[in-house]
């Protein structure tokens, strides 16, 4: 190799090396990023078509919308807000399509016998959802809180990144108000999402995502925009299958019940 | 094996132990780490992943000159001042916050150990 050519690829070299040395730095960021702040949740529902107030020969006694037993986020507000503001919308879609009302109740137990008595139909919503994890993982490492060697105690602090995917049921059933003997019911599919999160926050409790909801607008933003979606596309499903045409053929079976069980 | 090749890979392995070290052990993300798109969680850094990269980065560029001049003990003597010089320099600059990152005196140390070390090596072990 011509001595030229040593002697530019060394500074070609020394170059590249000063670049590298340089660029090893910690990154700097220009300004300081604009805080991320929680998403309120926002419900929202208007009914297709509006039918004149009683137009369907039918009460309904509605109970509010409530998670399967089996989901342990149903405390977390995120959730909580989603079955409150439903109960609302529910309300207002089944009043559009021209049934009489009564509720919506907490619970079976908040409702008067007279409300009982005097409607047609008892209708539940259970919102069946499964919030799988498996795709979230979990990094814990060790960090020395006093002592050393031998008497070293340690913590454990985790981190976690990665994606839910939450996917359930729609179960929807009709009664007769004072048995709460059932005579329809609907459990409809909801379509799969995926959630994926970010997180920046150390916790000291393995998959535990209280904290995570309650401190960090990146975890919990992605889900209050996958809820809003849920909103919809239950109401729609509601809307659907709770056809004044279909329910008013369920009134004689509460007669029936009524009747044999002596009301 | 051909000097030269040899030179070139244990520069190259120099380079990638430095990466490593830099990827396991140290908390923050580096510049070239975010111009890549490396993305990474380390809860925790490590002190010797402040200088051991560097180390490694240093031994690498001087393997890399005597690929490029056959032996160390070929490189010029104005080429290995301007070598020491870069090397040092950077650091320097940094401390004057000139260059992006932290100049420290034992960063210096640590080129000037692992310099006059390598040096040694090619005095002790003479070419045939």
């Amino acid at each position: 190799m011509k001595n030229w050519i040593k002697i530019l690829l060394s500074f070609v070299v020394i170059i590249v090396y000063a670049t590298m040395v340089s660029s090893s730095s910690k990154k700097k960021y220009s300004g300081k990023p604009a805080p991320i702040t929680f998403k309120v949740s926002n419900y929202e529902y208007a009914p297709p078509t509006q039918s004149s107030v009683g137009s369907t020969d039918l009460k309904i006694l509605l109970l509010e919308p409530r998670f399967n037993e089996k989901f342990k986020y149903a405390d977390y507000r995120i959730f909580n807000d989603f079955s409150k503001f439903m109960a609302g919308d529910i309300n207002e879609s089944l009043t559009a399509k021209g049934y009489t009302v009564r509720g919506p109740f907490e619970n079976y137990e908040g409702a008067l016998y007279t409300d009982k008595v005097e409607s047609d139909l008892l209708l539940n919503v259970q919102i069946d959802f499964d919030l799988n994890d498996q795709n979230v993982i979990w990094n814990g490492t060790e960090i020395l809180v006093s002592g050393k060697r031998k008497t070293a105690v340690y913590n454990t602090q985790y981190k976690f990144s990665g994606f839910f995917v939450l996917s359930g049921k729609l179960n929807l059933s009709l009664s007769e108000p004072i048995t709460k003997e059932k005579i329809w019911v609907k459990n409809i599919p909801l379509k799969q999402r995926k959630i994926s999160i970010i997180s920046s926050g150390v916790y000291k409790n393995l998959r535990d995502y209280t904290a995570a909801f309650e401190a960090e607008p990146s975890f919990s933003n992605p889900f209050v925009t996958t809820m809003q979606d849920y909103y919809k596309e239950i109401l729609d499903i509601a809307w659907t299958n709770l056809d004044p045409n279909e329910l008013a053929s369920l009134k004689k079976y509460t007669k029936e019940i009524r009747e044999k069980k002596k009301y | 094996m051909n000097k030269r090749l040899l030179y070139l890979l244990l520069s190259t392995l120099c380079l990638l132990i430095g990466v490593g070290v830099y990827y396991f052990f140290k908390k923050d993300i580096l510049i070239y780490e975010s111009f890549i798109g490396i993305k990474k969680s380390n809860i925790q850094g490590y002190s010797f992943a402040n200088w051991l990269p560097d180390l490694c980065w240093e031994i690498s560029f001087l393997f890399m000159l005597c690929a490029i001049w056959g032996n160390w003990r070929l490189v010029p003597l104005s080429i290995k001042v301007a070598t020491l010089s870069v090397i040092v320099g950077t650091e320097l600059v940094q401390m004057l916050g000139w260059l992006p990152g932290t100049g420290d005196i034992k960063d210096i140390l640590v080129y000037f150990i692992g310099f006059s070390i390598f040096t040694l090596l090619f005095l002790i072990k003479r070419p045939k």
